[in-house]
């Protein structure tokens, strides 16, 4: 059978095997000696085009942060102004609500008169200097 | 492994026929035994090659199946792969039509489907490839889980 195995079969169809064959081996390794050279290449484009991408990416994010940082410390001073002022107002009405406690005390104290109300208001237009009058802005 | 399982759901019937060529191609070379329309029909060089070839369509393509690095890289060796196992497959309904002639209708018929869906699946796979290229060249990241 061994011998006889060129002869077995019609010359066309050993033609057409052998083409067959050398199509497809030729073919797998065009294709993979293609792969092979071309991976490296793809593979550094495929990195550049990444950190590019990674880069376009980040790039408003980061601007985005700066904005909002700087958002936030104007924020956070015109909270500590607006903390400050809080407390300044609130001293102010505890004063003039003293204040106002005295005067009533003082009116409605039996023994008043025009001109002793008149002294202790006077009195009290004068002590304050000592201590400083909250009355700003 | 979950690519694993995923790409075999994907393509069964590609991953099947792939897992048996190299099986049969061992067993052919293990047994010493020949398929007697290859015996008679192919020169003694195209058989061996026929045989080896089995085993090497099979190991690459599924290699190529299951590459862990790049996509593209992965499908090139596919591709070659499967062109090996469409030219393999097509020689032996050749020789098996010519052993056999009408006899080997069916086996015919059915060596002749793997040939035809691995050409099919190799046109895929080109026309992937174009594509991810295009992808590639227009600055896109093609497939983001897929690097590495």
């Amino acid at each position: 059978m061994i011998t006889a195995q060129d002869s077995g079969a019609p010359y066309w169809a050993q033609v057409v095997i052998s083409a067959l064959g050398l199509f497809g081996g030729a073919s797998g390794l065009g294709v993979l000696a293609t792969v092979a050279v071309q991976r490296r290449k793809l593979k550094a484009d495929t990195a550049g085009a990444l950190t590019d991408t990674a880069l376009a990416l980040v790039q408003p994010l980061r601007a985005r942060v700066t904005e909002l940082e700087a958002e936030a410390l104007t924020v956070r001073e015109q909270l500590t102004g607006s903390q400050r002022e809080l407390r300044e107002l609130r001293a102010t009405v505890w004063e003039l609500t003293r204040t106002l406690e005295r005067w009533r005390e003082a009116i409605m104290a039996p023994g008043a008169t025009m001109r002793r109300i008149q002294a202790l208001v006077a009195e009290e237009e004068r002590r304050p200097p000592g201590r400083p009058r909250r009355r700003g802005p | 492994m979950s690519s694993f399982q995923y790409l075999a759901r994907r393509r069964v019937f590609e991953f099947a026929v792939l897992s048996t060529a190299p099986v049969c191609g061992v067993l052919l070379t293990v047994l010493h035994v020949r398929p007697q329309s290859v015996e008679l029909t192919m020169p003694g060089v195209i058989r061996v090659c026929w045989e080896f070839g089995l085993i090497v369509a099979g190991v690459a393509g599924l290699l190529g199946m299951f590459w862990p690095g790049q996509l593209g890289t992965g499908l090139g060796i596919e591709l070659a792969a499967l062109l090996m196992l469409g030219a393999i497959a097509a020689m032996y309904v050749v020789s098996l039509l010519v052993f056999a002639g009408e006899q080997a209708v069916v086996a015919a018929s059915f060596v002749g489907a793997v040939a035809f869906g691995s050409w099919l699946r190799s046109a895929e796979i080109v026309r992937s490839l174009r594509w991810l290229i295009r992808l590639h060249h227009a600055g896109v990241d093609p497939c983001p889980t897929k690097q590495t």
